[in-house]
């Protein structure tokens, strides 16, 4: 029991743009801010789980995060599982890492100048990127390669552009509500579909904020969390699936496993689909939404739009989604807030943005071209 | 074998595109005007991209066929503005995956820019009159 993990403190910087500033900065601020969240200081920690800026490689990140700091933890590594399952394997190895012994108190985080640190010539994420069998054809960045496989989804489920906006209006709406969002200007279905095409069937207004930002979370053994400030909060159950790197190699829609995936997240947390107050769902691009949704079983495949226009995915609804605004309107800092902003729904401390009663909350990702795909339900401990 | 930058020194622009041996006569084909596609000799297996080993049986016994050059567009994406790094040369163009008749999946570009969906469409692969130097694009039929 005592060896039991909890998440006890979150931090998250203000998102903008910030060319003066550092990746290393940004990270340190945002644990620093998670450690003071959580009442503990930069001396507790003894293990440090990061990812360093992906538009700039980036090599030791961990010990650079750590020096900087002045910690000095047992256990320190860079995990790069991609998007928000970067954030979801590091705080699977943290838990590990707290219920194995080997740490009492552990700092996960990501965050990089993503808007104003990019290499120049850089893709979607760092210039060391060689796709051999793509790139010479024009299938570069991260536009284009999920540009292909919303034509894929499109096609075989008959969603519509329009279903689309619905997604990207309702993280709108979200991030209005969110002081720390980067787009708050209300946004209506004329608007999105007179945003400019980017790459067909892709909208300007499908694509996620880059930002410069970043979020930490920071977890506690049992026994000590018990002596915090702050309401507990465990993570339930999780499930993770890779299947491919390259888009070229994407394996279609039925073999990423969402269905399952979440299953066995919610079954380790004792919990179906239903009893899911909140939802955080990767959304880096609007297809992505929809892809996640519909998978796991929220809505029926190619139903997203009917279920969003309900207003299914907005705030007073039984399970509403991306509450912070997402990727999409808060801002894209690899999907760190949406675990931010599950902890903060599960304390209640949302502001206007909160979910009432929220007891279980869902986050769900992925990272490449739905390469790797994650499930985490995590809950008030 | 010799440093790889003096081979392609002397093999041309497309077959200069391979990044190790084992990828290198897809691309030598390519600049012959061949679609040339890995097959695992031990479980008879097509596929894509070339590798050292068989992602389906891990064997290594790799062999190179020559495709029948003809496919459905699974995937499709008109680049309409040329974003970083993006060739903004060729903006529009249209990206496809093609689920190649021997089964594979193969990223490309279309001959023409799609007008509207042509995921299911058939098309087929032409080659340049200098294929040494200009990829194949897809044609739909």
């Amino acid at each position: 029991m005592s060896r039991e993990a909890r998440i006890v403190g979150i931090g998250e910087t203000a998102l903008g743009s910030f060319p003066d500033r550092t990746a290393v900065e940004l990270q340190g601020e945002a644990i620093i801010g998670a450690l003071e969240d959580a009442g503990l200081q930069c001396r507790d920690v003894d293990g440090l789980f990061v990812l360093g800026p992906y538009s700039q490689p980036s090599i030791m990140f961990g010990l650079t995060i750590a020096e900087y700091l002045g910690v000095h933890p047992v256990l320190e590594a860079g995990i790069d599982a991609g998007g928000t399952v970067s954030m979801l394997t590091m705080l699977v190895q943290a838990v590990r890492a707290i219920e194995a012994g080997d740490c009492k108190v552990v700092v996960c985080a990501f965050g990089e100048n993503a808007a104003t640190g990019r290499l120049s010539g850089a893709h979607g994420w760092t210039s060391s990127d060689r796709v051999e069998f793509e790139e010479p054809y024009g299938v570069v960045g991260t536009v284009i390669p999920y540009a292909l496989l919303t034509s894929a989804y499109m096609s075989r489920f008959g969603t519509k552009p329009e279903d689309l906006g619905a997604i990207a209006i309702s993280a709108r709406g979200h991030a209005s509500r969110n002081a720390n969002a980067l787009r708050k200007k209300p946004m209506d279905l004329d608007a999105y579909l007179g945003s400019r095409m980017i790459a067909e069937p892709l909208r300007l207004l499908d694509c996620s904020s880059i930002v410069d930002g970043a979020g930490a979370l920071v977890l506690a053994r049992a026994d000590l969390a018990a002596e915090l400030p702050r309401r507990q909060i465990r993570l339930a159950g999780t499930a993770v699936r890779t299947t491919h790197r390259n888009v070229g190699q994407f394996p279609g829609f039925d073999e990423l496993q969402l269905e399952q995936l979440g299953r066995s997240a919610l079954e380790q947390a004792g919990a179906v689909l239903s009893d899911v107050d909140v939802a955080l769902i990767h959304d880096a691009f609007t297809i992505s939404t929809v892809v996640y949704l519909e998978g796991l079983g929220f809505c029926e495949r190619g139903g997203v739009g009917e279920y969003a226009r309900a207003g299914k995915l907005d705030l007073g609804s039984d399970c509403p989604v991306n509450t912070h605004g997402g990727l999409l309107s808060q801002g894209h800092v690899g999907g760190v807030l949406h675990f931010v902003e599950a902890v903060r729904q599960l304390r209640g401390e949302a502001g206007d943005s909160q979910v009432e009663g929220a007891r279980l909350a869902m986050v769900a990702g992925g990272g490449g071209i739905f390469g790797v795909n994650g499930v985490a339900v995590m809950e008030r401990a | 074998m010799t440093t790889r930058q003096d081979d392609h020194a002397d093999r041309g622009p497309v077959a200069s595109l391979a990044s190790s041996a084992a990828t290198q006569p897809h691309w030598d084909g390519l600049a012959r005007g061949e679609l040339l596609i890995p097959r695992c000799e031990s479980c008879g297996e097509f596929f894509f991209y070339p590798r050292e080993v068989c992602p389906s049986c891990a064997g290594r016994d790799i062999s190179f066929r020559q495709a029948a050059g003809t496919g459905t567009v699974v995937a499709a994406s008109t680049a309409r503005v040329a974003l970083n790094a993006w060739p903004a040369e060729d903006v529009p163009y249209t990206a496809v995956l093609v689920r190649l008749e021997e089964g594979v999946i193969i990223p490309g570009r279309l001959a023409q820019v799609a007008e509207g969906p042509i995921v299911g469409a058939p098309v087929e692969v032409s080659f340049a009159a200098n294929a040494e130097s200009e990829l194949p694009r897809w044609k739909l039929t």
